[in-house]
């Protein structure tokens, strides 16, 4: 069983392949603008580097958002196209569950990504539990919800601005695999982005 | 990677296998030499095929893969890469006992025309020869560049086969524009289902095509993001030649699908974004005669629309409202002077200014009068400028391209010119002048031909000089 990862929600390509539940290879790098002009290569390099062939990928897991809008589109295009192409299945997972399966803790975790205006991207679990699905919210609002929670950590590499334990998110890819290679496939026609947000246009007319 | 070797960049040849001093000397010695390489992602040369293109035929006199990279296809590929660029005669010798070799040369349709006793050290050699009938090629061309999703199959550059648009129109006119974060969203949801049914209509696979080619720019980033990305890993996939195309080339190249393009030409390119005085010596040869220096013809017609209160996208409305009314109005014709530029802005703030003055005084406006004003001073600056590069560069031969070409005023006032002058016009169906990726892939094709390729590090431009 080999799967392969892919996660471009932000500037950052988080990539691997995953054979039989240990992972073979794999890249974390910050492409700041040029994502769109690195990720397949990137990724063809990964293929290269462990002699595999695209269809020997049993299984595809793509970040679908929350992140940057762009940045989704990219590394989701690629898996939704690859999979349609060899009949591959996919499935779809958000940065969030990816940030807080990377982390852990026996505290309460907080996947966080700052969405601008006083507004985050945020999900709350407490181990197994969620207590918050994932999902665009406004930091007032959040503080609310976290002061009746018992102790949490923040897991972000974004400067928020909230009190609490924080630490930083390097994803664990081959954990995060682990969980959720068994996830349901989708028909990779209907894999699409999971922005949480309205575009500032549809906002505007509501 | 595979193309052809420039003797600009004989660097390249530094540990691969083709000896740069070599090259340097059958340049000097051979004017008729080329070299095709292949590159690895290295940016060694594991591969060439040094051929000599005289006059009404190819000669292939040298073809050598390095040792450990053979039977991985690489021969096959750069056989194709020759083979699909030129459409002479292809002549080569080969060891008799080379029967790997023979065997990939008849599968491209070379067929054994005479031995030559001992050629090879005492060995014969067989001298092949492949006529110079091309094969059919298939282009899968996508475009993204703005708010339609559109994949075709194009055969030869000439020949739709199928083409697939989906556009989104319908969503952005509920905003009186297209807004581009809704545009990028909606390509994601489009794009495998577009690109299936294209090759579904065609009842075509991946696997039968020759090459993608792709609209790397310009145009809206998030859009163009989509079908690069798609396009990109397509040619991953399935192991096919990524051909970067320019969107106003792809305009430029609907005309194809017309009649086969003769050079020189002068193609007049009027769109939402773009209003271009070009030149062409021959295909792929872009000279810039002149363009707009404030608003594009097209943007020029929306933003006029808006004021008289037509819904996005007002340009074809003004075009309907005009065939109602009567050039009464008075308005200037813009930028009357000896350059091949055009501005449509002054004709804007005028139309502004009309209509505000009007309303002002109470005084009825009639729409359609309006209209057809302003699409006869915008009509006429085009036309003129056209007719005035026509003559200046003496020649006869007139391409229209773009949303705009699809205006009728336009499309009438350009041919009445052209037969005054005796100018040969072409103007693309209308359904050509939108946006599609038949033109892309027409545009594909011809820069195919010219062995131009990208490889997966391709990355979208919102503005390019056209090339």
């Amino acid at each position: 069983m080999r799967v392969l990862y892919i996660d471009t929600s932000s500037s950052y390509l988080y990539t691997g392949i995953v054979e039989n539940g240990r992972i073979i290879e794999e890249l974390k790098e910050d492409f700041s603008h040029e994502l769109s002009k690195y990720a397949l290569p990137k990724i063809v390099s990964m293929f290269e580097n462990t002699n595999l062939k695209p269809s020997d990928i049993n299984k595809i897991i793509v970040v679908n958002g929350p992140g940057s809008f762009t940045g989704i589109r990219i590394g989701l295009t690629i898996a939704k196209v690859y999979a349609w192409s060899f009949h591959i299945p996919i499935t779809t997972i958000t940065s969030l569950e990816a940030m807080a399966c990377s982390v852990s803790s026996d505290m309460v975790k907080v996947p966080i990504i700052d969405a601008r205006r006083n507004y985050s991207y945020v999900a709350i679990y407490d181990n197994d539990k969620v207590v918050l699905q994932p999902v665009y919210l406004s930091n007032d609002k959040l503080v609310d919800i976290l002061s009746e929670q018992k102790e949490y950590i923040f897991i972000t590499n974004d400067d928020i601005l909230l009190d609490g334990k924080k630490c930083s998110y390097i994803p664990d890819i081959e954990n995060i695999v682990k969980i959720f290679v068994d996830k349901e496939e989708i028909n990779p026609h209907v894999v699409n982005p999971n922005y949480l947000k309205l575009t500032e246009a549809e906002e505007s007319r509501l | 990677m595979i193309r052809e070797l420039k003797i600009s960049e004989l660097s390249i040849l530094d540990n691969g296998i083709l000896q740069k001093d070599t090259v340097l000397q059958e340049f000097k010695v051979n004017p008729f030499s080329h070299y095709i390489v292949y590159i690895d992602n290295n940016h060694k040369v594991i591969g060439y095929l040094y051929y000599s293109d005289i006059y009404n035929r190819i000669e292939i006199n040298q073809f050598e893969i390095d040792f450990i990279h053979r039977n991985c296809g690489i021969g096959k590929k750069m056989l194709k890469f020759l083979t699909d660029s030129v459409d002479k005669s292809i002549t080569l010798e080969v060891n008799v006992n080379n029967k790997s070799a023979i065997h990939l040369y008849k599968k491209f349709g070379f067929v054994k025309v005479a031995v030559r006793k001992g050629y090879y050290n005492g060995v014969d050699g067989i001298l092949m020869e492949r006529s110079e009938k091309m094969n059919d090629i298939y282009i899968l061309g996508i475009e993204s560049s703005c708010d339609e999703t559109s994949v075709s199959i194009v055969k030869n550059g000439t020949e739709e086969i199928s083409t697939i648009i989906s556009s989104q129109i319908d969503i952005h006119k509920n905003y009186g524009g297209v807004v581009p974060e809704i545009a990028s969203r909606e390509h994601v949801k489009n794009i495998t289902f577009v690109i299936e049914e294209c090759l579904e209509s065609a009842n075509m696979k991946m696997e039968d095509m020759d090459a993608i080619a792709v609209t790397y720019g310009p145009g809206l980033i998030g859009s163009l993001l989509i079908g690069l990305e798609a396009s990109k890993t397509l040619a991953y996939l399935y192991q096919k030649p990524l051909i970067p195309v320019h969107h106003i080339a792809g305009h430029i190249y609907a005309n194809s699908l017309e009649k086969e393009m003769e050079f020189p030409l002068i193609a007049l390119v009027v769109s939402g974004g773009h209003t271009e005085l070009i030149k062409m010596g021959n295909h792929f040869q872009f000279e810039k005669l002149g363009g707009t220096l404030d608003d594009a013809v097209g943007e020029c017609y929306d933003k006029v629309a808006r004021v008289i209160g037509l819904e996005y996208p007002g340009g074809p409305k003004i075009d309907k409202l005009a065939s109602m009314g009567k050039v009464t109005y008075s308005l200037p014709v813009p930028l009357k002077d000896n350059s091949y530029n055009f501005s449509f802005s002054g004709l804007k703030s005028a139309v502004i200014n009309l209509n505000h003055k009007l309303k002002q005084r109470g005084e009825e406006i009639r729409k359609e009068d309006l209209a057809a004003s302003f699409q006869n001073a915008a009509v006429n600056s085009l036309v003129s400028k056209t007719k005035k590069a026509l003559e200046d560069y003496h020649v006869n031969r007139l391409i229209v391209a773009g949303g705009v070409a699809a205006n009728k005023v336009l499309r009438e006032a350009i041919s009445q010119m052209c037969e005054e002058i005796n100018v040969e016009l072409t103007i693309p169906e209308l359904k050509y002048c939108t946006d599609n990726g038949t033109m892309i892939a027409a545009a594909g094709y011809y820069a195919y031909r010219l062995g131009r390729r990208a490889d997966l590090y391709l990355n979208s431009k919102s503005s390019d000089t056209l090339k």
